[in-house]
């Protein structure tokens, strides 16, 4: 199953790509808003989307909002990190569309269990 | 250098030795812990670390590669937003600091991040300077001890 893991924090994106990889998942990186929508865009697209909010570029919620409304990625779960706590963000998230919001530091076996669980209800 | 270790490891020597360096690094911040500034938390939280790659000395090294190439530069933007009064960048570069340093397990950096990102929203500028003084040597002593236990997995 392909995962798009977007976040500019590359050291997080590397480890949470090998470990990902570990357990069986085919994680492509993208470390700002425009690859993470080009590599959302491709043929075959990703089965989930892990999307950080503060990239370089537009906003993951921006981006996210662009996932949503486009018919071609509108169906990817989609799952919002950040290290932000702010109910406020969450709850915009949300109403963009996201799947999941999880906050930084993330435990990327529980991601794992997660993406799974996505990946049954997409 | 905190700590030296004969090569090679032994399993289970990797927690060991995070869990030494970040105690010394600890316990050399006890002399300013009635200064004000002071920040709470550890330098490095070892076990969670570790959890973070699975107990894989490569990933780790890798990781400690990755965060110590980007994080300085952010280090450096929250200096130069601080100096030139960007409250956007002060508080974009923070965020992604406290984010990178959560990852990383270094609680203070972390910490003191966060503080950054509260002054930049209130456009509090002496607490910023305040609080920039304290992340150079908080950072600096996370770097100093994931540089320690980068060396300590070495093959």
């Amino acid at each position: 199953m392909r995962v798009l893991v977007a976040d500019d924090d590359r050291a997080l994106s590397h480890v949470l790509c090998a470990r990902l990889r570990a357990q069986g998942w085919e994680p492509t990186a993208a470390f700002d808003s425009m690859q993470a929508l080009l590599y959302a865009m491709r043929t075959p697209p990703p089965d989930v989307i892990i999307l950080d909010i503060n990239m370089p570029g537009e906003t993951g919620l921006e981006t996210l909002k662009r996932l949503k409304g486009s018919a071609r990625t509108s169906r990817i779960p989609v799952v919002v990190m950040s290290a932000t706590t702010s109910q406020h963000v969450a709850a915009t998230a949300a109403a963009l569309g996201a799947d999941r919001f999880v906050t930084k530091p993330v435990d990327p076996q529980a991601f794992s269990a997660l993406l799974s669980e996505l990946r049954g209800t997409a | 250098m905190q700590d030296c270790i004969a090569k090679p490891l032994r399993p289970g020597e990797l927690l060991g030795i995070l869990q030494r360096v970040a105690a010394a690094a600890d316990g050399s911040n006890t002399e300013t812990s009635h200064q004000p500034g002071r920040v709470p938390g550890r330098v490095l939280d070892e076990a969670a670390l570790i959890n973070l790659v699975a107990g894989d000395r490569k990933l780790l090294r890798e990781f400690i590669d990755l965060f110590l190439e980007q994080s300085p530069q952010l280090v450096a933007d929250i200096g130069a937003a601080v100096l030139c009064g960007d409250r956007a960048v002060l508080e974009q570069q923070a965020h992604a600091l406290r984010g990178a340093a959560a990852t990383a397990t270094g609680e203070r950096v972390a910490a003191i991040a966060y503080q950054l990102e509260a002054a930049a929203r209130a456009g509090n500028w002496a607490d910023a300077e305040q609080h920039c003084a304290t992340l150079r040597g908080e950072f600096a002593r996370l770097r100093d001890v994931l540089v320690c236990a980068r060396v300590g997995t070495l093959p």
